[in-house]
């Protein structure tokens, strides 16, 4: 019991600290709900550079994976890397869910990436993914694009994204809103899209930019990842 | 004599020296000279035998991530590219475009029907060495690894290879794309008893 609630006490949700005073229901045309079918929220934080509707998703940090429950470790069962470094970063998105963990010896990071949380259901990971840090960065953003699909059968794609280190907030565009991710514990930040997949080249073009903790806007880029190893 | 093969080393030094700094603008001409995104040709059927002979050509060919297409003069045309990096155009699969492509399979993941790529077709296919270890994708299902027979496959999460043969002693002659310091051959391996490798199988055989 006084475990349980030391666990809960350590697990932080980041996606409150991205979510507060402003929290605002989107109107108009974006998505209504996250993929854990939670209500979809503006961002409290407003982007510089960034026009679309702005969509805060969620990041939980687990301190204690290992003894944590549900989605993450189920995660960490899926990737038998049962003795990660903390802390974890479970994440929710409009149409993609993920866990990023750094690997016992912190030379790989991995991920586990989903898409059907809003059923009812534990949720399960469709899809895995496994980079190698080089010199504490990954070299390919591991495009994992085969192993999900939206509910409506869309494809969709996972990747990471390495933000600089003055970034606190990546945003990744969707079609008709960005994604507002939070930066946790220098982690790469795992984005999904269901636009800009090219399934004859197995690659997918994202469009990032990378934010201080004032919104101010760091650098904007195309993000061009291709299924490899 | 001696002066002279210093001053050879001393050139070497320089000259890697110099490309050490240019790593990030490195690009072969391969897959721009000779490379191709022709349709696939659909087949009825597929035989292990066929597939171990379209393996059997990219033995000895280079190693490209992401990459898929290959000649077959038993050389690596673009050998020492950068690693893990997509975009040098370089000769050879990486792990899983090579096991797509022997697989003969689809770019739709959906889709378990075969699929026969030309040799110089630039393509890699869907799926990473995590996904074919889940067994990811129609075509592909997770196998007993004590069950493996020629042409299942042995993959973890960060790469995969076929099984060529099995050696009296247990361990496997594993057919890979293996990565750019070596490119595509046979060698013997012992994936089948780590932990961290599943046993993988296209399925619908003749």
């Amino acid at each position: 019991m006084g475990r349980t609630v030391r666990r809960r006490g350590l697990e932080v949700t980041l996606g409150a600290l991205a979510v507060v005073a402003q929290v605002a229901c989107l109107s108009g045309g974006g998505p209504i709900r996250l993929v854990d079918g939670s209500r979809a929220r503006a961002s409290s934080i407003a982007l510089d550079g960034v026009g679309s509707r702005q969509i805060a998703t969620r990041a939980t940090a687990v301190d204690h994976p290992d003894t944590t429950t549900g989605p993450v470790a189920r995660c960490i069962a899926t990737t038998r890397e049962h003795a990660p470094r903390a802390p974890v970063v479970w994440r929710v998105g409009v149409d993609g869910a993920s866990v990023t963990l750094a690997t016992a010896s912190g030379r790989d990071i991995a991920a586990c990436d989903g898409t059907a949380l809003s059923t009812g259901h534990d949720p399960t990971w469709c899809g895995v993914a496994l980079g190698r840090l080089r010199e504490g960065r990954l070299r390919d953003p591991r495009l994992d694009l085969a192993a999900c699909s939206t509910p409506s059968a869309d494809p969709i794609a996972f990747a990471w994204v390495s933000p600089g280190p003055r970034a606190r907030y990546v945003a990744a565009g969707g079609d008709g809103f960005v994604e507002v991710y939070a930066v946790v514990a220098g982690l790469p930040v795992r984005v999904a899209s269901t636009s800009g997949i090219d399934l004859d080249t197995s690659s997918a073009s994202f469009e990032i930019s990378e934010h201080d903790a004032r919104g101010g806007l760091l650098r904007s880029y195309t993000l061009r990842a291709r299924v490899a190893g | 004599m001696p002066r002279q093969g210093s001053f050879i080393g001393a050139f070497v030094v320089a000259a890697l020296l110099g490309t050490a700094g240019t790593a990030a603008a490195y690009h072969t001409r391969f897959v721009a000279d000779n490379c191709n995104y022709a349709a696939p040709t659909q087949s009825s059927y597929i035989t292990r035998d066929g597939s171990a002979t379209v393996a059997l050509r990219a033995r000895s060919e280079g190693y490209q991530w992401a990459g898929g297409c290959w000649n077959d003069n038993d050389r690596d045309d673009s050998p020492n590219d950068p690693k893990e990096d997509p975009a040098t155009g370089g000769e050879g699969g990486d792990c899983s475009g090579f096991t797509f492509k022997v697989w003969r399979e689809s770019l739709d993941s959906s889709n378990a029907g075969f699929y026969q790529w030309g040799l110089l077709r630039n393509v890699h296919g869907p799926y990473s060495a995590s996904a074919f270890k889940v067994g990811t994708g129609a075509p592909n299902a997770t196998v007993s690894k004590a069950g493996l027979i020629p042409m299942d496959a042995l993959a973890s999460d960060g790469h995969i290879g076929l099984v060529y043969a099995t050696n009296p002693d247990g361990t496997d002659q594993i057919i890979e794309a293996k990565g750019e310091d070596y490119g595509t051959n046979i060698w013997t391996r012992t994936y089948r008893g780590n932990s961290s490798y599943s046993g993988v199988r296209r399925t619908g055989w003749s």
